[in-house]
């Protein structure tokens, strides 16, 4: 059973769900898991539940996205996230933990090992690759564009046709068959899910994003990454393409795909591999 | 400064906002405030903000509603939300508060201080009224109608809609001229807002919305309460019943409106809430 608490730093209070809170203070540190972006702690609940059987796992939303107080800088830098979530592990008395980042979550928890590395034991990575120069600038364009937002609703429309473009094309806005994605289309509820994400925070949703994809230029920081790190990806994940390079940037890489046939988010065959790995 | 908190009842996480926390044990009692369907209490933040200040204020959302867990039953009672509110009561250690509500919540904290007396010390309740019986009937078969939901997205256009009727029209179905709301839209977000709640309790919403009216059928509550009552309304609230004529039903009743502007003045009211708790 996930719980939903608060947590609060200097900015605010930041939101996190959580599981296996009776391992607190456990042998094991603590499991910190960070999202992608647009999204929430929620999406990764079915990866928190399983981790949270062994030991304290712990996803907060990034600021400016899920139930977290936004940033109070507009265009705050990597490092001003994982400064803010060092404060989080402050705010609950942790020393140190075992970090998984997925995506904009990756990008945060590299910059967290790197600059704070007595606060992280392990890493896993998911999902991150080597975007090049045109695409990182073309999406960041586009993240700047503010969605519409009246007294006509368009923003609603707008949201829910742009959580669709997430799951058909990458990037989202080039809408052409060669930017087809292979993977099916998410069901209603996903669908709304999504967009429920975008629209309640529309105003702020992008600053993590747009921070994340200018986290890592040319993959530099992956081999200042000081601790053990498990790097995964997802076969259907754009950034699988890049998989065998980044792997071999990564100081000290385990470099393992997930499951034949599981796609991004397919925890349940995922969990099992984190799991043995941090306690290898 | 409002703080975001969760606190564990038998069904789950009730979600709330709470200011005055540093008053904790003071000699005041606790403030509990309960919101209006189908908007959680974040609408009444300006209310818990201004009674935070003398004393400790909790705004819990409905169950439901907001962020708080959903009702384990399909057609609760306003009984089960008053036993629900009674654990969050519990949950927070809290043997005794003052309670106000204002329409579901006005429902839902009349159904304590009437079955939970010693729970309740004073009682405020804002914007109820006497409902009559086919008001009820037809306001609740429109909130049972289940909402647009599928690949088309439509339910993204019927709950922004939906937000701007409920500020049009009473009922927000009835979309004519006898039945516009003297009032003023509100910003672009505050309907955006309303829209997000809409849209993401779709499910759930409806149920606290639909318990509370039906409550107190005709007002024959009203007469059985015994708790210090102070009873108001705002000028843009059209009281189902008549506000004299319902104020007339509570005994030794202390009667309060708020100033007459086209928002709820929560500064103004807070002063006299603040006053009269303390009296």
């Amino acid at each position: 059973m996930v719980k939903r608490r608060f947590a609060s730093i200097d900015i605010g209070q930041v939101h996190y769900w959580t599981a296996g809170e009776e391992h607190r203070g456990s042998a094991k540190p603590p499991l910190v898991l960070l999202h992608a972006s647009p999204f929430s702690g929620r999406s990764l609940n079915a990866l928190t539940e399983p981790m949270g059987q062994s030991r304290w796992a712990i996803a907060p939303d990034h600021l400016g996205q899920g139930d977290s107080c936004a940033p109070t800088l507009a265009e705050p830098p990597v490092e001003y996230f994982s400064d803010k979530m060092i404060a989080f592990f402050d705010a609950l008395g942790i020393a140190a933990a075992d970090l998984y980042g997925t995506h904009t979550g990756a990008h945060v928890a590299i910059d967290i090992a790197i600059r704070h590395p007595k606060r992280v034991r392990r890493l896993i990575l998911d999902g991150v690759g080597l975007p090049n120069e045109t695409l990182k600038n073309e999406y960041v364009a586009h993240l700047r564009e503010r969605p519409p937002f009246d007294y006509t609703g368009a923003q609603m429309m707008w949201a829910f046709q742009t959580a669709q473009d997430l799951y058909l094309f990458f990037p989202y806005y080039d809408r052409d068959t060669v930017h087809r994605r292979k993977r099916d289309m998410g069901s209603p509820s996903d669908l709304h899910r999504r967009a429920l994400e975008l629209l309640r925070n529309l105003r702020t949703y992008h600053q993590a994003y747009i921070a994340a994809f200018e986290a890592n230029p040319g993959g530099r920081k992956y081999p200042l990454i000081p601790q053990p790190v498990l790097y995964t990806v997802a076969a259907m994940d754009g950034s699988a393409a890049a998989f065998d390079q980044v792997a071999k940037m990564i100081a000290n890489c385990t470099a393992r795909r997930y499951p034949e046939g599981a796609i991004a988010g397919d925890y349940g065959a995922a969990a099992p591999m984190f799991r043995d790995w941090l306690d290898s | 400064m409002l703080k975001r908190r969760f606190a564990t009842i038998d069904i789950g996480q009730v979600h709330y906002r709470t200011a005055g926390e540093e008053h904790r044990g003071n000699g005041r009692r606790p403030l509990i405030l309960m919101h209006a369907s189908p908007f959680p209490g974040r609408a009444l933040s300006p209310l818990t903000e201004a009674m935070g200040t003398t004393r400790r204020a909790i705004a819990p959302d409905n169950l439901g509603q907001g962020d708080s867990c959903a009702p384990q039953h399909p057609s609760p009672t306003i009984e089960y939300f008053g036993d629900k509110l009674v654990a969050f009561l519990d949950a927070l250690g809290i043997a005794e508060a003052d309670l106000y509500g204002t329409h579901t919540g006005g429902h839902t904290v009349m159904d304590v201080a009437l079955r939970y007396p010693k729970r309740v010390h004073k009682l405020i309740l804002d914007g109820i009224g006497i409902l009559r019986p086919e008001l009820t009937r037809s306001y609740v078969a429109h909130l049972r109608e289940a909402p647009p939901f599928d690949f088309t997205g439509a339910q993204m256009m019927w709950s922004f809609q939906t937000a701007r009727d409920m500020l049009t029209f009473f009922p927000y179905y009835e979309r004519d001229t006898a039945h516009r709301r003297v009032r003023d839209l509100p910003p672009a977000l505050d309907i955006h807002a309303r829209a997000l709640e809409l849209l993401r309790r779709r499910d759930t919403f409806h149920l606290a919305y639909i318990a509370a009216f039906q409550a107190n059928p005709g007002g024959r509550k009203y007469s059985a309460l015994k708790v210090p009552t102070l009873y108001t309304a705002a000028a843009m609230d059209a009281i189902e019943g008549g506000f004299e004529e319902t104020a007339a039903m509570i005994p030794g009743v202390e009667v309060y409106r708020y100033p007459q502007t086209s928002a709820v003045d929560y500064a103004a009211g807070a002063i006299k809430f603040a006053a009269w708790l303390d009296s």
